[in-house]
């Protein structure tokens, strides 16, 4: 009886362990898309002192990307 | 709904039973067609890539009187038009002078030329023939002195005023609206005469040179613009750059449509209850096709009264 209890706890910790796991997964895949973005803009920028910032619609004078804003 | 999937739509066009989508930021191709009102794809063309057939760019699109589609890719300096029935090849290319600085837009002023503005900055617009080559210069960037830090070349200050552009051949009106700033410039091509600049008080683009780049840092203006047999429409979106930046505005796109009659008098504003970038007015079923960015399903259809 004691034996299945220990086999029940541990099944239960590796669950909920590879729920937080998969739920941290789904964020940070969707931190990696927005950074990709970023890194898109600013990889293509020239000119150190200009920087294009996020997928828009404004002409970016230091790259050919359209982006949301620049600074 | 399209099962295409659309990441910046950014230009739409209706022509009888067809739906053209123009994306600024693509997977793959930069335009679809869609049935409508069924929303069926039909086919996606302008690829993105660097082979010489392909688009780095399409920054419009536009239907002419035969059906014909035309797209204009700005990094490759070219207009290519496709036809009806091809699939993706294209059936023309145009190579634009070497003498512009990235045409921003273009429309069909007849059947041999385009009106294209640039990034010269030493003309407003400039008419092309379809070898691509320049024919003449129209009007200038119609800026008050002071509108922002003026550097010995022209490129910042075209920079700033960059416009979208729409002609009507019908009675020969172009309307140019500017994206950094809330001004509307109405020309008569035909007799090469300004009808008028609607320009509110402080509302010319706002921006500082760096370099030789202009930096805005006033609000998005419009973002599209339709010349009709009466009337003129513009979507704009009135965001700074500061709520931009300080993320205070997130949404892409804008939520009013501004009427003007021909001579720019203001008619009515409407205002959607969705963002929007680009919109397709079709006056005589009263029905205006807007592109929202933000959302999953981004074409959305208004009715509107008279």
């Amino acid at each position: 009886m004691k034996k299945h209890l220990i086999v029940l706890i541990v099944c239960l910790v590796a669950g909920i362990s590879l729920n937080v796991n998969l739920k941290h997964n789904k964020t940070r895949s969707n931190r990696i898309e927005i950074s990709l973005d970023n890194i898109e803009a600013l990889a293509n920028t020239e000119d150190p002192n200009t920087k294009c910032l996020y997928a828009g619609s404004l002409d970016c004078p230091v790259s050919t990307i359209k982006v949301q804003y620049l600074f | 709904m399209p099962d295409v999937y659309l990441k910046y739509p950014f230009r739409v066009r209706l022509n009888d039973t067809s739906l053209y989508v123009m994306d600024i930021h693509p997977i793959d191709y930069y335009c679809h067609e869609f049935s409508y009102p069924a929303m069926e794809h039909k086919r996606s063309f302008a690829k993105r890539g660097e082979a010489p057939n392909e688009f780095l760019d399409a920054e419009n699109i536009r239907l002419d009187h035969q059906g014909r589609f035309w797209v204009l890719d700005a990094n490759r300096k070219k207009i290519v038009h496709f036809g009806k029935d091809n699939t993706s090849t294209p059936q023309e290319t145009i190579m634009l002078d070497e003498a512009f600085i990235r045409t921003l837009d273009f429309d069909l002023l007849d059947d041999s030329t385009f009106i294209v503005p640039d990034y010269t900055g030493l003309h407003r617009l400039s008419l092309v023939n379809l070898d691509g080559k320049f024919v003449r210069n129209l009007f200038s960037i119609p800026a008050s002195s002071g509108g922002g830090d003026m550097s010995d070349s022209n490129v910042p200050l075209a920079q700033a005023w960059r416009p979208f552009l729409r002609y009507n051949s019908q009675h020969g009106i172009a309307v140019l609206v500017t994206q950094l700033g809330q001004v509307l410039e109405i020309y008569d091509i035909r007799n090469e005469r300004i009808v008028n600049i609607v320009k509110p008080i402080g509302m010319e683009p706002h921006f500082v040179t760096k370099g030789n780049y202009a930096v805005p840092t006033g609000i998005m203006g419009y973002s599209d613009i339709h010349v009709g047999r009466a009337h003129i429409y513009a979507v704009f979106w009135g965001h700074s750059f500061d709520d931009i930046k300080r993320q205070k505005q997130t949404k892409e796109g804008g939520r009013y449509i501004h009427v003007f009659d021909l001579q720019g008098n203001p008619i009515r504003q409407y205002l959607l209850d969705r963002y929007i970038t680009g919109f397709h007015v079709d006056e005589e079923n009263r029905k205006i096709i807007g592109l929202d960015v933000n959302a999953d399903q981004p074409i959305v259809e208004y009715t509107y009264l008279p």
